[in-house]
């Protein structure tokens, strides 16, 4: 049976980025800021109050949970996240949809070159 | 200084939103306010602070609700020259259907915290139990099995061997929501929360005021009701 994932898709930039951002490996709250950056060169940066809250709907619609992952030395306020296999899903949902944007924008792009009316 | 501004900034959030992520967000703060600087996260923290009252919390419904009431009051007052005799029932939040709710509440077992989070977002009860096990350490679970209804809530909390039930009510505030009501548990021997009231007096006492099952050796089902910190002393 196919999921329904029309209350989530399309994602707005933020949660693209954030799932982007942990389809790698789990993070925390600052190493996905870090990331967003990173992989944006720069040019997208996220505070962390609309980090946490768009990761309080992820949470909330399981597709990011939280990790108990704990490294030695760790701040003891550091909390990992991850992507659930339902966010891998949704997130895959959202490159194909992306990719098929692409592809029509290119397609139309190819067909209609600029044409003066005469 | 500023820190303590941001602290204050994440006090201003609502009560469910600054207990699971206000420390994280301030510790975010203490390591992006050299490199990104204050004044931008300053205006992500605004910014929060509006989202989370208007848009979670449920707030604008209130609003409109209020706007609606306004409204119908000045259409009485024009056609009719007096006020609607509706207009206050639907400015004001009904408790049997509550538009938002975000309240807590507060117990200890064995002088350890224990503490409640309920809060209604949008048309979903979500909610968290925040405790200190054995070890010290600050553990948290979501709620489960959340049932509203009208004032009466019942929650079910499964954590470990542990199995909670909390019964209480919702009590709206304009300064503030909040739970009242009290714990019945169920655990074996080995839980990490709460084993140590097997040898409670207050226990048996209790146990029997409630015609729970009899203790065995070892191993037993314990239940027991307590309210606040009425019982969570003496084990």
């Amino acid at each position: 049976m196919k999921e329904d994932l029309s209350p989530l898709v399309p994602l707005s930039p933020a949660i693209l980025h954030i799932l982007t951002a942990l389809a790698g490996e789990e993070r925390h709250g600052y190493g996905i800021m870090q990331e967003v950056a990173r992989q944006s060169e720069g040019q997208y940066k996220l505070g962390p109050g609309t980090l946490y809250d768009n990761l309080q709907k992820l949470l909330e619609h399981a597709v990011v949970e939280e990790s108990s992952r704990r490294s030695a030395g760790d701040d003891p306020r550091r909390r990992y996240y991850r992507l659930t296999a339902f966010g891998r899903r949704v997130l895959l949902a959202e490159v194909t949809r992306l990719e098929s944007v692409v592809r029509h924008a290119r397609l139309r792009l190819q067909t209609n070159n600029p044409r003066r009316a005469s | 200084m500023t820190r303590s501004l941001y602290r204050s900034l994440l006090w201003l959030h609502p009560a469910f939103f600054r207990k699971r992520f206000g420390e994280e967000m301030l510790w975010i703060f203490d390591e992006a306010a050299a490199t990104q600087g204050v004044f931008a996260l300053f205006g992500d923290g605004l910014a929060s602070l509006a989202r989370q009252w208007v848009m979670r919390a449920g707030t604008w419904k209130l609003a409109v609700a209020g706007a609606g009431g306004l409204l119908e009051i000045l259409m009485a007052g024009f056609f009719v020259m007096g006020p609607s005799p509706t207009a206050h029932v639907i400015a004001t939040p009904s408790i049997e259907d509550p538009a938002e709710f975000s309240g807590t509440w507060k117990g200890s077992l064995r002088s350890r915290p224990i503490e409640l989070l309920l809060a209604k977002e949008g048309a979903v009860w979500t909610g968290e139990i925040h405790f200190q096990s054995q070890d010290g350490a600050m553990r948290s679970a979501p709620l489960q099995n959340i049932r509203v209804a009208g004032d009466s809530v019942r929650v079910r909390i499964q954590v470990d061997d542990s199995d909670m039930t909390f019964n209480g009510k919702l009590v709206p505030g304009t300064l503030g929501s909040r739970l009242v009501g009290a714990f019945q548990a169920t655990a074996d021997a080995s839980d990490d929360l709460i084993s140590c009231y097997r040898s409670d007096p207050r226990h048996r006492r209790i146990e029997s005021q409630h015609n729970a099952e009899p203790m065995q050796p070892f191993r037993f089902p314990n239940s027991w009701d307590f309210a606040n910190t009425r019982v969570s002393e003496g084990c």
